[in-house]
Parts: C-alpha cells; sequence; structure tokens
C-alpha cells in the first residue's frame, strides 16, 4: 500500500511539477545563451545594457517562480486531498490516514529538494555562458582547497551543512503549512481563513521563541555582529557556526512541535466538511 | 419496465398477487421455470429481499416450488391452477355485487343489465 | 445474516450543537436500508462517521465488531453526497486507482456499465455533464464488491429516467450477502427498493422498521408515513 500512494502522490503531481522544471530549464538555456554572445558581453551601449539586465531579470523572476510554485502547489496539493472534496477519497482508502500524511509529506520534501538541485544546475549553467566554459577549466583538483580557503569549510562539511539546513527548512515551512491547514480544517466553518490565521499565529510565536532562545544562548544577531568584529575572520566562521548549530536545534524542535500537531489531528481529528 | 405497486399494500403481497395472476392468465403455463429472484426484482425494480419472500408465499401455497439446483417451477396440478382462477373469479364477482348493492340495484337488475352488456359487447 | 454495523450511543456536536444525537443502530447483512430524514437532521454527518471522515464526539462505531479504520475501510464503498474526485483525471485512471487500492474492486463490472451508458472511459471527469460525473461515481462505487455500501443522496438532483438507471444499477449489482445504505429524502422515489428504513431528525432515530410492516400496520406508505411524522 505504501508504495501505491507513494507512486500515485508522485503521479499526481508530476505533470505540475515537470513542467515548472522543463520551464526553468528552457529560461537556464536561452539565458545562458544571451550571456555568451558577443555583443552582450564585449558590446557598449544601451541596447546591450537593456538586453542583460532583462535576460537577468527574467532569469531571476524564473528561478523565485519555480521555488514559489513549487512551494504553493504543494500546500494547495495538501489541502485539496486532505482537506477538501477530494479528501473524501483520500480518507476512504483502505490506508491509515498518518501514513498518507507521511506520503504527502514524503513527496513533498522531494520534489522540493528537486527544485533546489534543479537551482544549483541553472546557476551553474548561467555561469557556464556568462565565463563562456572557462569555469569548466577552473574545475581541477585544488577547487576543494580554493573553495576550503574562501569559505573556511571543506566542500563536504559544507555540502553536509547546506543539505540538513535546506531539509529542515524544507520541513519547517511545509510542516508550518500542514499544522495550519490541519488545525484550520478543525473548524466548523471559514476553514481557509482559519487556516490561514493559524498560520499567522504559529509564525509570530515561533518568532517570539526564537527570539527568546538566541537571547537566552547568548547568540543574538547584535552579540554575534559584535563578536565577529572583534575577532579574527577564522573565530568569525566558528561563532557563525555555534550560530548555525542552535538555530539549527531551535528548528529541530519547532519542526518537532509541527509535527506532533499534525500526526495527533490527522490521527484523531479529522473533520471533513 | 418497474412493475405498477400500490403505496399502501405491502410490496411482496401484491408481487405474488401479480404472480398469480400472471399463471391464471396464462402467462406462465404449468411446469414453467421462473426467472430468478434477482431478474424479477430488477425487471420490477423492488428489492430482491421481498421477491425472495413473495417467491417464499408462493411456495407455502404449493403454486410454485423449487428445485435446489435448476431453480424454481409453476406447478404442474392444473386443477390447483384451476381452483385458483375459480377462487380468484369469486373473489371479483363477490367485488363487483357487493359494489353494484351499494349503488342499490336488485340482483334481477343486475342480471339484466348484465345480459344486456354482453349481447352489445356481442355484436 | 450477521451484523454489519453497529453504532453505540454515537453523538456528534458541533460546538454545543447536537449534529447527531445518542445514536443506536444495527446494520445487518443482506438488506437495502433507507436513511430518511428531512434536510438538515444529521444523515450525512452520521454517514461521515460511518467512513471515518468525521470523528464522534463520543460513543463508539464499529464495523464487523472493529472500529472505524483500515479494515473497515476495505469493506465499505462510499458513495458521498457531492462529486469527490480529481477532476482532471481520466476515467479509466480512476479506475485503475480504484483497482489498484481496492482488492473487492471489479473492472470489469465498472467497463461493462460505462459502455452501456456510452461513456467513453478516456474521457476527462471535467468535459462531463453534472449527471455524467454522478454516474461514473456510482459506477465506481457500486463495481466494488464490498459488504456495505452507503449512497448519500444518490438520487438527489436528477431527472426519473437517470433515476431509474439509478435504481437499476443498484439492484442488479447488489449482491444478497451485502447491505445498502441509501439515505435521502425523496422516498417514494425509492420505497420500493427497501426492505429497511430508519427515520431520522434532528439528529436523533425516530423509527427503524420494515417497510412491509409499516404497510402492514399503518395501511399507508413509507412516505405518506415521512409526511406524517415530519410534518411541519
Amino acid at each position: 500500500m505504501l508504495g501505491k500512494l507513494i507512486k500515485y502522490e508522485f503521479r499526481n503531481t508530476a505533470k505540475v511539477m515537470l513542467t515548472l522544471y522543463l520551464f526553468t530549464a528552457a529560461v537556464t538555456a536561452v539565458g545562458s545563451l544571451v550571456l555568451s554572445m558577443d555583443f552582450v558581453q564585449h558590446g557598449t551601449g544601451n541596447i546591450t545594457d537593456v538586453l542583460t539586465i532583462a535576460t537577468m531579470l527574467v532569469y531571476i523572476l524564473a528561478v523565485f517562480a519555480l521555488f514559489v510554485v513549487t512551494y504553493i502547489y504543494m500546500c494547495i496539493h495538501f489541502y485539496k486531498t486532505m482537506y477538501s472534496d477530494q479528501g473524501y477519497l483520500t480518507h476512504t482508502l483502505p490506508v491509515k490516514p498518518l501514513t498518507t500524511f507521511h506520503v504527502k509529506l514524503l513527496v513533498s520534501t522531494i520534489w522540493i529538494l528537486l527544485s533546489c538541485l534543479l537551482l544549483i544546475a541553472s546557476v551553474f549553467t548561467l555561469l557556464i555562458g556568462i565565463s563562456r566554459g572557462e569555469i569548466l577549466a577552473e574545475i581541477d583538483s585544488s577547487v576543494f582547497e580554493r573553495f576550503r580557503t574562501f569559505f573556511g569549510l571543506s566542500f563536504g562539511q559544507f555540502l553536509a551543512y547546506g543539505g540538513v539546513s535546506v531539509l529542515l527548512s524544507c520541513l519547517n515551512y511545509l510542516l508550518w503549512v500542514y499544522a495550519s491547514m490541519s488545525i484550520g480544517q478543525l473548524f466548523g466553518q471559514h476553514k481557509i481563513g482559519a487556516s490561514i490565521a493559524t498560520g499567522a499565529i504559529l509564525s509570530i510565536i515561533s518568532q517570539i521563541a526564537s527570539t527568546i532562545l538566541m537571547v537566552i544562548t547568548g547568540y543574538s544577531t547584535a552579540l554575534l555582529v559584535e563578536e565577529a568584529s572583534r575577532y579574527s575572520d577564522q573565530t568569525a566562521v566558528s561563532i557563525f557556526g555555534n550560530f548555525m548549530n542552535s538555530s539549527m536545534i531551535y528548528n529541530i524542535i519547532y519542526i518537532l512541535i509541527l509535527y506532533v500537531i499534525c500526526n495527533v489531528i490527522v490521527r484523531k481529528h479529522i473533520n471533513l466538511d | 419496465m418497474p412493475w405498477n405497486l400500490d403505496s399502501d399494500r405491502p410490496i411482496f403481497l401484491q408481487i405474488v398477487e401479480r404472480i398469480q395472476m400472471d399463471i391464471i392468465a396464462g402467462k406462465y403455463t404449468p411446469g414453467d421455470k421462473l426467472p430468478s429472484v434477482r431478474d424479477l426484482a430488477a425487471e420490477a425494480a423492488v428489492n430482491p429481499n421481498t421477491m425472495q419472500k413473495a417467491f417464499q408465499e408462493l411456495e407455502r401455497t404449493g403454486l410454485v416450488h423449487s428445485q435446489r439446483t435448476s431453480g424454481r417451477f409453476i406447478t404442474e396440478d392444473t386443477t390447483m391452477i384451476e381452483e385458483l382462477k375459480t377462487s380468484f373469479a369469486n373473489e371479483k364477482i363477490h367485488e363487483f355485487l357487493t359494489l353494484m348493492q351499494q349503488l342499490g340495484f336488485e340482483n334481477e337488475q343486475i342480471l339484466d343489465m348484465m345480459n344486456r352488456n354482453m349481447k352489445e359487447e356481442q355484436a | 445474516m450477521s451484523t454489519l454495523l453497529e453504532c453505540k450511543d454515537l453523538t456528534k456536536a458541533y460546538g454545543k450543537k447536537p449534529a447527531v444525537e445518542h445514536v443506536n443502530l444495527c446494520i445487518e447483512s443482506g438488506h437495502i436500508i433507507g436513511l430518511l430524514g428531512p434536510n438538515g437532521s444529521g444523515k450525512t454527518t452520521l454517514i461521515k462517521m460511518m467512513n471515518g471522515l468525521l470523528m464522534p464526539t463520543s460513543g463508539e462505531l464499529y464495523m464487523r465488531e472493529a472500529p472505524i479504520g483500515v479494515e473497515s475501510k476495505k469493506h465499505i464503498s462510499y458513495l458521498p453526497d457531492h462529486t469527490y474526485l480529481n477532476m482532471n483525471q481520466r476515467v479509466n485512471d480512476i479506475i485503475r486507482m480504484f483497482a489498484d487500492f481496492y482488492e473487492d474492486f471489479d473492472s470489469l463490472r465498472a467497463y461493462d456499465m460505462l459502455a452501456k451508458l456510452q461513456i467513453n472511459p478516456e474521457d476527462r471527469l471535467k468535459t462531463m455533464s453534472k449527471g455524467t460525473k454522478e454516474k461514473v461515481q456510482l459506477i465506481l462505487v457500486m463495481s466494488r464488491r464490498a459488504d456495505l455500501y452507503i449512497l448519500d443522496e444518490p438520487i438527489a438532483g436528477v431527472d426519473p429516467a437517470a433515476r431509474d438507471y439509478i435504481l437499476d444499477v443498484i439492484l442488479s449489482n447488489y449482491d444478497p450477502e451485502a447491505s445498502i445504505l441509501i439515505s435521502t429524502h425523496l422516498i417514494a422515489d425509492i420505497e420500493n427498493i427497501l426492505d429497511e428504513v430508519i427515520f431520522i431528525q434532528n439528529g436523533q432515530i425516530r423509527l427503524v422498521s420494515s417497510v412491509d410492516e409499516i404497510r402492514q400496520k399503518e395501511g399507508k406508505s413509507v412516505d405518506a408515513l415521512f409526511r406524517e411524522v415530519f410534518k411541519c
């Protein structure tokens, strides 16, 4: 059953997502091509400027859209299939509601991570275009060493760190909306309004809690900046690292709380109109 | 085509009457196989359980008998069908006479009118 | 005959207002049962609890002596009172999905009924008329070989020809071991196919009886009795 659920969840979301990816790929290809052209790179004058700026603008908008659309589509899809008319089908399938919920969370996370990978690939392609392929020549055995001196982290560390942060914020944003919608559907009327209000309230609570937590752990932003300016670069990086750690721990706690809210409601309090 | 059924009498009784009528009128001949409960229920647009109940009632009176595997059959006892026919006719005549008496006709008058009507129909 | 579904002191309240109140009910196998009540009497609320779409405020609900859950959903085939499928899907995609998830789904039966109605399985739901969509949903629900079919207002708002078709689908797919619970406020239309009725009013059960019993005792149709009981 689990396999079937995952299969259908992917199948039902694939059309929109693949269209979106195709669109991003097309914009990237065109952008990379335009920016690599001779008269764009060496030309002067208004037309060149306008073309460069317009290309960059369209590109940035497209990448932005990639994320916004992925995220919003995942949220709408979740609401539609869990708590609106289609929920009647979802919740009468012979599957535990919690399993359905996990599958939706998993598939949405995978799509968002895929969007991230696509973004990295896209930026890289654009850089290849701008540098006319020279960036590829730059990649040699010393690239990791240079990376380390530049960021103060090894490439592996950076990947692990980046990967975990992206995963956490992805879960954070998804569960924030899922929890808001799950609480919202408990209301007899105006479920969508209640979901939005819940989302706002949850966000405010989390802001307050995170601020308090930051102050307590002594890594408030002000402190960080002050500390950072006082010490050498190397120490700044390690303070930055600590800050990241404590914010990660906070993030994990927040995610767990949101998950527990979803878990309890999905298991025991489904309340379809 | 759903059967026309009255809304104020038990449905199974009306089905019993209808099938009896079909037997008397010769729509089913002695020894004929009856349609299955399911098919007849679908034809009449009634609940199969009700049809089943009607069949059981018909079996109880002996007009229909079931053979375990091959289905239900109309009785081959023609005297029984004749008896049913006669009793049905008597019932209808009784109803008719009661109505005519209510209208205030004497037996003589009724007979007279009957004869005249029958002659007209023949002509 | 065995007990399929059992409600024990079932209550659902929205805030302080009860929609279903202290309902005790037993649904046996082998019956076609009408759940009859005026609009807003709690029919849909009761049905949604039976399908696990709404959690009771108090009381218990069992399908074959087990609480509502994965096992009950395998054996209950449910037709909601509105469209609930993804309108972008083609009929054959939905059939494939039903066959994948419900072990008791009979695809051949579904295709057969679609063919009789000349509905193209390649068509997407959104291109169909409201009536056709409803028929597709009924076909899907009746193509399962379930123990209990729960049909919420299957004949509301359809023309007489469609109504006859729907009743025909219900009767010709009915397996004597199964039960069908049909909720409606249009009693005269389906009275002949019912063998039992449940009257519900203001969330409470008013009467449980067999149709023939009502006709024999009261000398009137269920429809007439209903009009009398629920007279405004």
